[in-house]
Formats: structure tokens, C-alpha cells, sequence
């Protein structure tokens, strides 16, 4: 569903992922030019070992995003408070495990098995985006989950339909298309809350507070655009921070419309600059939850995930057979 | 044979080439299959690889699968307004400073 | 259409003629098996068969919600919202002991065998189930089974395959098959038990033979598939455990009354008259 940035992570040894011309073998800085001119990288192409690395980084903790962010949605299908609810809901999460499947399949692309990507992930060795380790107490929370972090996920994702790497690029054209199915059942979903009870928008407007935060975490830090290795490699095209603007945009008006506040009193547009302005989330926040121990939410899904995987993995081997061999996506 | 437009485009089906082995195929695809630039790279499968599925009507919908469509979700401008109505009665009514309309890059605006 | 008032004051449909009892049974099946197979999502042990299972859930409660439709209207796939009201009051707003469907569809996903072998017996008893009510004497029931039954291809190819799949495996995949089919096809003998009304609507020919017949050509359905299997034995199971049986009737295990109907209820139960 998501991706944002690699952003902090690589900031202690962002030198290295940023070399300077005259540090490159004259292959990487042809590779270099044509990434930089437009020109777009296929599986079987030769690449350079840090453009391999970061991408299969970047990919791989996308599709694991893809696998976690079912898991918080998935707890409300049966929960859903109408049968139409349901199985829309129950339609959207399958998407999402769907998105995983075309993800891994571009991550294997460039070298590791979806097997193993799987074993890290339950092992809780896996990246996933800050987003999917947190709980959903309410249906308050599916309905931010679908319309402001799937906006965000839209947001992200139409920006990687221009991604340097071809296998990715083709797969978010299909997954942009079915996000904005998404996007309309959170915007349903959203939509009917605020024109619900009193129990309904405060229900919404509690879920709302809750992931204001999440929400500025997860587009990652403001790094410059020539700091940043993932722009640099022409895996993203765009700074964290513009597409944090992109989606204050267009999201935070359509909550002020339906009456919902935002619970951050220096947010505000300038419309002089175009530039909105926010309060600066505290990022150590964020690199504790994605880096630190496992959030509660995140330890007891793992658990889950674990215990469903050592009762039931034996089937796998008849499912998918032999690890087909890593070929172009 | 298997080509793909353009380097955005996925894979898709071309026709099919006569040919010896894998090499003579690659070979003779060019100018049989893309001599007007029909493409920018191409693949081909061995046709006994290719497998149909048996019964292929086990992909008609007798039953409306609207849900898991576009389709399924109608009419936001009214539940929009409805919403807003909703808002004005709770006295949520302040219009705050918001970029000008037209800058909404969702892909739903309807 | 006859009407009760209900204590939220919304227009409940009156429950208990016999022809809203068989659509019951047959929504209440696909209700209860649906939530429980959606219990796989995003957590089965393969990502294509996360998908399958996700599809399994959602036909679930989408062939349930058309069977509820067909207690308040004859014009199915309506949007109207007196219709949704009615609909999700009968599927999230009756008590656990108004629910008609079998104690097999409440239990628990356990494992994949398990749920693997309760997809393949149960969606091959709704199979011959639909075939025979394209013979109702009632035109919207034959209409839904018959556009049902084309839906249910899909779930009979995917339970066919797993089943040839594991057996055929020999070994440790056959052994936990055949263990999951053993529990699963002794449960499934309530899936035949008699409903109240049964003998009107089978006299009326709203369904065409009672569940008596349905479970014979079942098992004449299976015999071939079993045999060739080496799995005859299983159809020779003829009589239902006392905690699989009374579904029918309301009765239900804390599978459901403790776990499923309070999980799938109690959002819509916080406020029945609320549009969510």
C-alpha cells in the first residue's frame, strides 16, 4: 500500500550512499546519468551494488507494509457494523495482501526469495512502515486508516509510478489504480461517520487525534532533496517533505469540511508561501517504534503470525512448490 | 512471442514465431513481429509452457461484485453535502485558510 | 411484507414463516462460514491462499446478504436503504439462538487443515443444496440458487484441488486431511438436520426435498471423489456428535454464543440504528 522514505536510517552512512562523481567507475556514472535523464532500469540490466541494495530495501519493507497493513484492518472485517461494511472491507484488506504478492514478486527481482523475505518478516526481522504498528480500537480507526493513510499511500505510491526501476514502476501503475478504489471506501466509510451521531464523529474525532502523528511520521523526515540517497539512486522522485505538502493538501481541507479539527494548533496554509505550516512531530518517536522494540499492537500480531506459521507451514511446500528461480518481474 | 510498447507497459501478448530453438526465435521475432517499433523489449515462452485454464467461463460473475469495483462507491457529492450539513449543525463551521480548490490531487473528486 | 417492530423501533422482518426459516439456514451457512474464513486474512500461511480464503469470506457474506434480501424483497442487489436496514437487522441484529445455520460453520479456523477440509465437505453439501432449489416452486429462490450455483464452481474447484492435493501428498499432508475430515464430516451431519417449517416448505416445494434426500445425493455426490481417494470410509459417518447438533434449531456452542456472534454483532448491536 505505502512507501515513503528510507530517510533517517542511512543518515550515518549517507556518504557512501551518495558518491561524488569522481568517486564513480565510469559504468555507475553512465548508470548514473541515464537514472538521472529519465531512463529506466529493468531486472536483468546491470546495476550497481548500492542501487540493488537500496532498492531491494526499499521494495521489501514496501511489500512487508503491504502484509503488516492488513493485520490492523483485518481485526474489523468480522467487526464491521453492516454486511455491506463487511465485505467491502473484507474486498479492500484482500487488495492490500494482493498488493504484497505483486511487491515480493518485484523485490525477488532483485535477488532474494519471497521465502526469505517472509521468514524475516515473521521473525520480526522485517521493516514495515511506522503506520502498521499501531492498534484499531475503533471503527473510528478504519476509517482513518482508509482515508488518511491510504491518502497518504496514494500520495507515495502515484510518485513511484515514475520510479527509476521498470518491474516497480509497472507494478504501482496497478496498484495506484486499485488504491483509488480504496480511497473512495475510506472516503465512504469517513463520510458516514460525520454524518452520523454524536457517538459517530466522536468516535472519529478521537481516531483522527490518534493518527494525526502517525501520519507526519510516516511521509519520514525532511531531507533534502540532494541529501537524500533514494532521490539521488532515482528510486523516489520526490522528498519526503513534498509529498507530506501534497497530501495536507488534499486531505486536511476535506476533514475541515466534514467538521473534523486537526489536533495541531500551529497547522495552518499560507497562502503567500503555498507551504503549510505544522507542528514538528518528535521523530525519535518514530525511529523507536520502526527501529526500537516492537510496538504492543506490532509484538502480539508477530506472535500471532509466528504461531499460525508453525502450525500451519507445512502446507506451504504444497502450495507454492519449489521457490520458483528469481527471473526479471 | 511477448513484447512490451512501451518501458512502462507490462508484457503482453504479440503472436506466435516458428522457430528451431530459443536463439533462432529471438533472432526472427524482430522483423516478424516488430518492424513498425511496436516495442521496446520482447520475451518469448515456448508455446508447450504456456498453460490455458481448462474451463475459462470460471471467470464469469453471475453475482454483482460491485464492492470490489470503483462502481460500488456512488454519490460523494451528496454524501458530502450531507456531511457538511452534519458539521454546520454541530456549529463546526469555521472556514479556515485551505489552498484554493484545484490543487486536489486525489484521484476522486466526484 | 408482515413487519415487527422492534424495541430500536426499526421494521425487523417477521422471522418465523417457514420460507424466512429456509432462507435462514441457507444465509446463516454462508454468513457464519464467511467470518470464520475471513479469520485467515492477511494471516494464512501462503499469500495465494490468503487470496482464495479472502474471496471465500466475502462470498460468504454477500451470498448470505442475497438470501436476507429475499426475506424482504423480491428485487435482489436493491440499494434501497429500508432493504439494508433490513437486511443487516436480520444478519448482525437477531439474539445467538435465532440463528439457524450448523454448529460445524461456528467452529473456530483451528488449522488450515481443518479449515481446508470444512471448506471442502461444506461448500460440496451448499453445492448440491443449490442444485436442488433451482427446483423451488418459488421463482426469486430458483432464480438465487441458480446464479449461486455458478458462483459455487469456483469454491468447488479450489476445494477439489486441495483435497486431491493433500491426499494425493501421502504422508504427514494426508494424515492431517484425513484427521481435519474425520471431525468435519461427523459435524457436517448437522448441516442435515431438520429446520422448523422444513416440512412445509419441502410439502410447498419451496425446497424440493427435505434434508434427508439432499444428504444422500451428497453422498452420492462425494462417493466417487472419496473412493477415488481412498477415502470412502468417511462417507459411511452418518450420525452427528451431541455438541455438533441443534444448530438448526438455535442451538448453539460457545464457538459462536461466546465468540463469533458477540465479535461480529457488537458494533452493529451499540446502536442498530445507526448508518454507518
Amino acid at each position: 500500500m505505502i512507501t515513503a522514505g528510507i530517510d533517517k536510517e542511512v543518515g550515518a552512512s549517507m556518504a557512501n550512499l551518495i558518491p561524488a562523481r569522481d568517486e564513480m567507475d565510469d559504468r555507475t556514472a553512465a548508470f548514473i546519468d541515464h537514472v538521472h535523464g529519465g531512463g529506466k532500469v529493468e531486472a536483468r540490466d546491470w546495476m550497481p551494488d548500492t542501487y540493488r541494495a537500496l532498492n531491494l530495501k526499499f521494495i521489501e519493507m514496501h511489500a512487508n507494509s503491504e502484509i503488516m497493513g492488513a493485520l490492523p484492518e483485518r481485526e474489523w472485517i468480522a467487526r464491521a457494523p453492516s454486511l455491506k461494511r463487511k465485505r467491502s472491507l473484507a474486498a479492500k484488506v484482500q487488495d492490500e495482501v494482493g498488493h504484497g504478492q505483486l511487491i515480493y514478486r518485484v523485490a525477488e527481482s532483485l535477488g532474494k526469495p519471497r521465502a526469505e523475505m517472509y521468514a524475516d518478516l515473521v521473525a520480526g526481522r522485517g521493516r514495515f512502515h511506522n503506520v502498521f504498528h499501531y492498534p484499531t480500537h475503533t471503527w473510528g480507526d478504519v476509517a482513518c486508516i482508509g482515508f488518511l493513510v491510504d491518502g497518504a499511500a496514494i500520495v507515495t505510491q502515484r510518485a513511484l509510478t515514475d520510479t527509476s526501476y521498470a518491474p516497480y514502476l509497472r507494478v504501482m501503475r496497478r496498484v495506484v489504480a486499485e488504491e483509488s478504489l480504496h480511497y473512495r471506501h475510506g472516503e465512504d466509510i469517513l463520510l458516514a461517520m460525520a454524518s452520523g451521531t454524536d457517538a459517530q464523529v466522536d468516535m472519529l474525532q478521537e481516531a483522527v487525534n490518534r493518527w494525526w502523528t502517525p501520519i507526519l511520521h510516516f511521509f519520514g523526515t525532511d531531507v533534502a532533496r540532494e541529501d537524500d540517497p533514494s532521490i539521488f539512486w532515482g528510486i523516489k522522485p520526490r522528498t519526503n517533505e513534498e509529498s507530506r505538502q501534497e497530501w495536507m493538501t488534499t486531505y486536511i481541507p476535506k476533514l475541515w469540511d466534514v467538521g473534523i479539527s486537526l489536533p495541531d494548533d500551529q497547522l495552518a496554509w499560507d497562502p503567500e508561501t503555498e507551504v503549510w505550516s505544522y507542528t514538528e512531530p518528535d521523530w525519535q518517536e518514530l525511529a523507536d517504534l520502526v527501529k526500537g522494540e516492537p510496538s504492543e499492537a506490532t509484538a502480539t500480531r508477530l506472535w500471532w503470525k509466528q504461531q499460525l506459521a508453525e502450525h500451519n507451514d507445512w502446507i506451504r511446500e504444497v502450495v507454492l512448490g519449489d521457490e520458483p528461480p528469481v527471473v526479471a518481474a | 512471442m511477448f513484447g512490451r510498447r512501451r518501458v512502462n507497459d507490462s508484457l503482453a501478448h504479440v503472436g506466435r514465431i516458428h522457430a528451431a530453438d530459443r536463439d533462432t526465435a529471438l533472432v526472427l521475432a524482430r522483423e516478424t513481429h516488430f518492424r513498425h517499433n511496436e516495442a521496446v523489449d520482447y520475451a518469448v515462452v515456448r508455446s508447450d509452457q504456456l498453460h490455458h485454464v481448462d474451463d475459462k467461463s470460471i471467470l464469469e460473475r453471475h453475482v454483482d461484485i460491485d464492492y470490489r469495483l470503483q462502481a460500488g462507491y456512488s454519490g460523494f457529492r451528496d454524501k458530502r453535502a450531507a456531511a457538511r450539513e452534519a458539521a454546520e449543525r454541530r456549529g463546526m463551521t469555521d472556514l479556515q485558510t485551505r489552498p484554493a480548490p484545484g490543487r486536489d490531487v486525489s484521484s476522486e473528486s466526484t | 411484507m408482515t413487519t415487527v417492530r422492534a424495541a430500536t423501533g426499526l421494521a425487523v422482518p417477521a422471522l418465523d414463516s417457514p420460507r424466512a426459516q429456509l432462507l435462514l439456514v441457507l444465509g446463516d451457512d454462508d454468513l457464519v462460514n464467511g467470518h470464520r474464513a475471513s479469520h485467515w486474512t492477511g494471516v494464512a500461511p501462503a499469500i495465494e491462499l490468503d487470496l482464495a480464503f479472502a474471496t471465500i469470506a466475502q462470498d460468504g457474506v454477500n451470498h448470505a446478504d442475497l438470501w436476507y434480501q429475499l426475506i424482504v424483497t423480491d428485487e435482489l442487489s436493491s440499494d434501497d436503504d429500508h432493504v439494508r436496514v433490513a437486511v443487516d437487522a436480520i444478519g448482525l441484529g437477531r439474539q445467538p439462538d435465532r440463528y439457524r445455520h450448523a454448529i460445524l460453520c461456528e467452529r473456530p479456523p483451528r488449522d488450515i487443515a481443518f479449515s481446508l477440509a470444512r471448506h471442502i465437505v461444506v461448500d460440496h453439501v451448499v453445492a448440491v443444496r443449490l442444485s436442488v432449489l433451482q427446483g423451488s416452486s418459488d421463482p426469486a429462490i430458483a432464480g438465487l440458487a441458480t446464479k449461486l450455483a455458478w458462483e459455487q464452481r469456483y469454491h468447488l474447484q479450489h476445494a477439489d484441488h486441495w483435497l486431491a492435493r493433500l491426499a494425493g501428498a501421502g504422508g504427514e499432508h494426508r494424515r492431517r486431511l484425513e484427521d481435519a475430515l474425520a471431525v468435519v464430516v461427523a459435524e457436517a451431519q448437522g448441516l442435515f438436520e431438520p429446520f422448523d417449517g422444513e416440512e412445509e416448505v419441502v410439502a410447498d416445494g419451496l425446497l424440493p426435498v427435505d434434508h434427508r434426500e439432499i444428504r444422500a445425493r451428497w453422498v452420492e455426490a462425494m462417493t466417487p471423489v472419496f473412493d477415488g481417494l481412498g477415502l470412502a470410509d468417511l462417507l459411511a459417518i452418518d450420525t452427528v456428535p451431541d455438541e455438533a447438533s441443534g444448530g438448526r434449531c438455535g442451538r448453539h456452542s460457545p464457538d459462536f454464543t461466546d465468540d463469533l456472534w458477540p465479535e461480529m454483532t457488537a458494533l452493529y448491536r451499540s446502536d442498530p440504528g445507526a448508518s454507518w
